[in-house]
């Protein structure tokens, strides 16, 4: 089967988009009754705005692509008709596409929870389609919570990053920041404790068994679990060895060193994504 | 965190104990089969999958050995059968199924086959 690189490359901004607005949504909760932590919506106004679009615009365009590939009946228009109002797959389009404009609106207002319920909304409605779509009710829920729990921690490196430079240049205080990042530490562990499980049960459900090297699919399964180990391994170098000294009185070697941990996790998260975007198009059996 | 390593854990043993998903819909059987020589015309193609297929994203067409398509109408799509009548009797001669189907979870499938009708 062919790969669309249209439809990979809108997957990949989508996923990455709504990804970051969820991640840096449940920043502003975190921060919630930490002395003057700043519980706002951590994202610029404008940023926000334009990584909303983005999802939005990549959504339709992997739409239209999909309908593109179709391209048995009578048009594109009745092509476009029929996916959305004569198949199954209808719902789970016209909700993502719903809940995408709830997205937008929820970034105008710029209200944290509002953006993380109808970023929430986003990634969980993502259980029902893809491989193990068609599994029960087994295969979405599993899909749903590992999206959900996946952007919760790449998106969250965004807002990570702006909590370290703000404690750096001083504007936050350091101790603020610590408080910020213990939080986000221990959200983290629960989050890679169901990455890891629900990745392990979707890959059961969906191979059989384990990847194997000599599968498309098996060699990125595995390239994103290589990926996700290295995430994890620089988020326990974080959590035990830096962030207990980001409010003592010589944190700026360890915040230098959490600046560079988190670049790294955030590439690594980008590819993550970018394995995804491709993982879920091609056949999981195929050599 | 207690909750969620029992929701861990249970999910784990629902996923191992549950049979693997096909993930990407096959051919499974057909009529006339792969590579199968007729004596006579047959009366329909009829295409079985691993699963369930979208009616109204999926379709097929014949073409003779020229690369003619053959005006055989729409198929008629049910569960995971794809079948068309063939009302004119085909000629001798080789002929190829081109099918293209979406699966329920959205994947685009597509393959051919080939028979001949020997009269």
């Amino acid at each position: 089967m062919d790969i669309d690189p249209v439809i990979v490359l809108a997957r990949f901004f989508y996923y990455g988009a709504t990804s970051v607005l969820f991640g840096s949504s449940l920043f502003s909760l975190y921060a919630a009754g930490i002395g003057q932590a700043d519980t706002r919506f951590w994202l610029p106004r404008d940023a926000a705005a334009t990584l909303a679009t983005m999802a939005l615009l990549s959504a339709l365009i992997w739409l239209a692509a999909f309908t593109i590939s179709i391209g048995n009946l009578d048009g594109f228009i009745a092509t476009l008709q029929t996916i959305l109002f004569g198949s199954s797959l209808g719902t789970a389009w016209i909700l993502r596409l719903f809940f995408l404009a709830l997205l937008f609106l929820a970034v105008l207002s710029q209200h944290p929870l509002l953006v993380a319920t109808a970023a929430f909304a986003v990634l969980f409605s993502e259980g029902w389609s893809g491989h193990g779509a068609s599994a029960g009710w087994l295969g979405p829920t599993l899909h749903a919570v590992h999206a959900v729990c996946a952007a919760a921690w790449v998106g969250g490196l965004v807002a990570l990053a702006r909590v370290i430079a703000a404690a750096r240049t001083g504007t936050m205080e350091r101790r603020v920041a610590e408080a910020i990042l213990g939080r986000f530490s221990r959200i983290g562990l629960v989050v890679v404790l169901l990455l890891a499980t629900t990745g392990s049960a979707m890959a059961w459900l969906i191979i059989g068994g384990m990847p194997q090297l000599s599968t498309g699919y098996g060699r990125l399964l595995l390239l994103k679990v290589a990926l996700f180990a290295a995430m994890a391994g620089l988020a326990a170098i974080n959590r035990l060895f830096l962030v207990p000294k980001v409010a003592s009185h010589h944190s700026g070697g360890a915040l230098n060193a959490m600046s560079a941990t988190i670049l790294l996790e955030q590439l690594a998260g980008a590819a993550v994504l970018f394995d995804v975007a491709v993982l879920g198009l091609i056949d999981p059996h195929a050599r | 965190m207690r909750y969620v390593t029992t929701a861990a854990a249970l999910a784990l043993c629902a996923a191992f104990t549950a049979s693997a998903v096909s993930a990407h819909t096959t051919l499974v059987t057909s009529i006339p089969k792969e590579g199968e020589t007729l004596n006579a015309s047959p009366l329909e193609i009829r295409l079985t999958f691993s699963e369930p297929i979208e009616p109204l994203l999926s379709a097929m067409e014949v073409v003779g050995a020229k690369g003619e398509g053959l005006d055989i109408g729409k198929p008629m799509v049910q569960g995971a059968e794809m079948a068309i009548p063939l009302e004119g009797l085909l000629d001798a001669g080789i002929y190829k199924v081109n099918w293209h189907l979406v699966s329920m979870d959205g994947h685009r499938v597509e393959g051919a086959f080939a028979f001949e009708v020997a009269r």
